[in-house]
């Protein structure tokens, strides 16, 4: 009877403990964000980003990516539309520059802000970095369609995010199947699906991401339509980039 | 003498004057209409934007740390009586005044340039004469209520009663929302940007700052005070008690000294209303403008119609200006009293015309304009408002003065430098 009691002692209080709230939430992060993170190569993408708004329409935007993770840089130029052709966002140090080519003006911008009026943030393409900004608060097992998944609640360790706090489900794999996006009185502000990822090297890239804005949107015919962005990352790769691309004379360069 | 006399021939000549003080009396009439509606829009304009700016005098705080939370309250409460201003209303606030605070309702989102937390303990009784076009201006039980403007209210679709998500961010720079309900919708042109306004418990609630914190503490100044001058009795009451930035007369001039003088803590600042936004000084000169070119030009067609009606009056007193002239009356007398009457002319052209000139506005005053973003600012509750500045009489009075001057030196010269043998002889 003895040895039973130690037995499900030994076994039930870590799993207890797991189900309520992770030990090692930390681990579980950074495991999240390695699946998404090229710290030993460089990596560059197409990103098609359509906007949907109820009853106005769609808008197209085509951006190419580039990232080196290793040093937390980034590029992201706009191909199209041609009205915005050759704006560029360049991560590089602590500051994240927005370049006009129309006034050949660079100004400091920021992460948390809407990426080119859709709903995606400048963060959404930028390296994961879940384990430095969040910390699990509460972890359950939840069904997400035909998923398994483990809905992880995360809540902000410092302000250098744009949401104080948000739930992720993740499969076992620990790639992010959808996540929502809360205010800091807990009012939801975003959706985000990824149903779909892609492997590239040894790593995993989303192919399509849907995000929901949970407070724009339009009644239409009697049911109420949120705006919508679907993003689409085709051509990764792991290719090694030039220097020169993380610098803000590369991105004039490119825009004119 | 000169004077007596030019009384007694104003008044035995009524008859003659009656065609001149018909012009000066519509002068004086439309001078003052000129300047009485100018007064109001101006006064519109600057209650307006007081209103907005936490009054006509306001003490901020700056910080490195960008806290602009005013710790020393009792201390400025204190100085803003020890100063002496004629205050009329005093306003206690928490402003919020990043670039990304929204309102949504459903599905539509309006950036507010200004979300305004009011203690309604401090200024419920100015809050009251905003011009509300429905609900009301007191607050509910909960305090979870906004007040927006008529524009804001369009673009959104909302009228009041309707639940609204006020997005802001906390002041450690996460992003918050909060539930409110519309509680009043007010007329404004949203020519200083969309504000609202709110309960100042409630919106620092929301940012995550201190339960009874406020940014701004303003006094609304009392008719016809100064607003320089009130900023400066208060900064000196201020004085040794709070650290305090030079006076400065503008935003510019600030944002200069603390460039050239980095804050190392926080350091209080009073400002007229004046000095925080150049629109208003630009928008009110540029009324004043128009009005003084369309007074000078009045005064010009009036002076030369009075011109012509003189030379008539001093035709026909030729034989009169004889006889003065035989008497021994000198020339520069003789003028004189030509002066005077013109003067008696215009100082009762002008009470006359400003009374008719008042009774008119005082109609229009009654009279309910269409409103529009650009009439809005200048109207309460479409409206115009019926000032009647001291400054205003005198302006009427000196206008017509000058126009009845002007209109008779001439002639008068002329009439006076006739031989008196000439004149005796002249037959009208």
């Amino acid at each position: 009877m003895k040895f039973f009691s130690v037995l499900l002692l030994a076994v039930g209080l870590p799993m207890f403990l797991a189900a309520e709230v992770p030990a090692n939430s930390k681990e579980i992060l950074a495991r999240i964000d390695r699946q998404v993170t090229f710290m030993d190569s460089d990596y560059s993408a197409q990103v098609d980003i359509v906007q949907k708004k109820p009853e106005e329409g769609e808008s197209f935007t085509r951006v190419a990516l580039f990232r080196r993770d290793r040093d937390s840089e980034y590029l992201i130029m706009v191909l199209k539309p041609d009205s915005d052709k050759g704006k560029g966002y360049l991560k590089i140090g602590p500051n994240l520059w927005l370049y006009d080519p129309v006034a050949r003006r660079f100004t400091v911008t920021s992460a948390k802000d809407r990426f080119q009026n859709s709903n995606a943030r400048n963060s959404d393409f930028t390296r994961s970095s879940l384990a430095e900004d969040y910390k699990i608060v509460d972890s359950y097992p939840q069904k997400l369609g035909s998923l398994d998944t483990t809905v992880y609640v995360l809540q902000a360790i410092h302000n250098n995010v744009t949401f104080p706090r948000t739930k992720l489900w993740v499969t076992p794999d620990h790639l992010v199947r959808m996540s929502q996006d809360f205010s800091l009185s807990g009012q939801l502000l975003r959706t985000t699906a990824i149903p779909t990822y892609q492997k590239v090297g040894n790593r995993y890239v989303p192919y399509k991401m849907v995000i929901i804005d949970q407070l724009r949107g339009k009644e239409v015919n009697g049911r109420f339509e949120h705006e919508m962005t679907q993003i689409t990352i085709t051509k990764p790769s792991l290719d090694p980039l030039p220097n020169i691309m993380f610098t803000q004379t590369y991105l004039e360069k490119m825009a004119q | 003498m000169v004077l007596s006399l030019a009384w007694r021939n104003f008044f035995r000549q009524r008859h003659r004057y009656r065609v001149l003080a018909a012009a000066l009396v519509l002068g004086a009439v439309v001078f003052s209409l000129l300047f009485g509606v100018t007064a109001s829009l101006n006064q519109t304009v600057r209650e307006k934007a007081a209103r907005y700016f936490s009054g006509d005098v306001v003490v901020l705080s700056w910080e490195p740390s960008n806290d602009h939370l005013l710790k020393a309250q009792k201390q400025i409460f204190a100085a803003i009586k020890q100063s002496g201003i004629d205050v009329s209303a005093l306003h206690r606030r928490s402003v919020y005044y990043g670039a990304d605070a929204q309102l949504f309702f459903n599905g539509s989102s309006l950036i507010q340039r200004r979300v305004i937390g009011v203690d309604f303990s401090v200024e419920q009784n100015d809050f009251d004469r905003m011009d509300f076009l429905s609900g009301t201006p007191v607050p509910s039980k909960s305090r979870e209520d906004v007040w927006v403007s008529d524009d804001t209210a369009r673009r959104l679709h909302v009228k009041t009663g309707d639940l609204v998500v006020l997005m802001v961010k906390t002041v450690e720079g996460y992003s918050n929302t909060i539930n409110l309900k519309i509680r009043g919708i007010f007329a404004d042109s949203s020519f200083f940007g969309f504000a609202c306004y709110m309960d100042y418990k409630v919106l620092n609630r929301a940012l995550g700052r201190p339960v009874d914190a406020v940014t701004e503490i303003g006094a609304t100044l009392g008719p016809g005070t100064s607003q320089e001058d009130a900023a400066e009795r208060l900064w000196h009451a201020l004085k040794g008690k709070v650290p305090l930035l030079p006076l400065m007369k503008t935003k510019d001039d600030i944002d200069a000294f603390t460039g050239q003088h980095p804050l190392k803590h926080k350091e209080y600042d009073v400002l007229p209303l004046t000095s925080r936004l150049k629109q208003i000084n630009d928008l009110t000169n540029g009324i004043t403008a128009v009005n003084l070119l369309l007074s000078l030009v009045f005064l010009i067609v009036v002076t030369i119609g009075v011109f012509n009606t003189y030379q008539m009056i001093v035709f026909e007193r030729t034989r009169e200006i004889g006889t003065m002239r035989a008497m021994g009356m000198q020339r520069p007398s003789l003028i004189g009293v030509f002066l005077a009457e013109s003067a008696y002319l215009g100082l009762v052209s002008s009470v006359v015309g400003m009374l008719i000139g008042a009774g008119v506005l005082a109609l229009l005053s009654q009279v309910t304009f269409p409103g529009n973003a650009v009439v809005d600012m200048f109207l309460v509750k479409g409206h115009l408002v019926w000032v009647w500045p001291w400054q205003n009489v005198l302006w009427v009075v000196l206008g017509m003065l000058a126009t009845g001057f002007f209109g008779a030196v001439l002639p008068a010269w002329k009439g006076a430098h006739q031989k008196p043998v000439d004149a005796l002889r002249h037959d009208a």
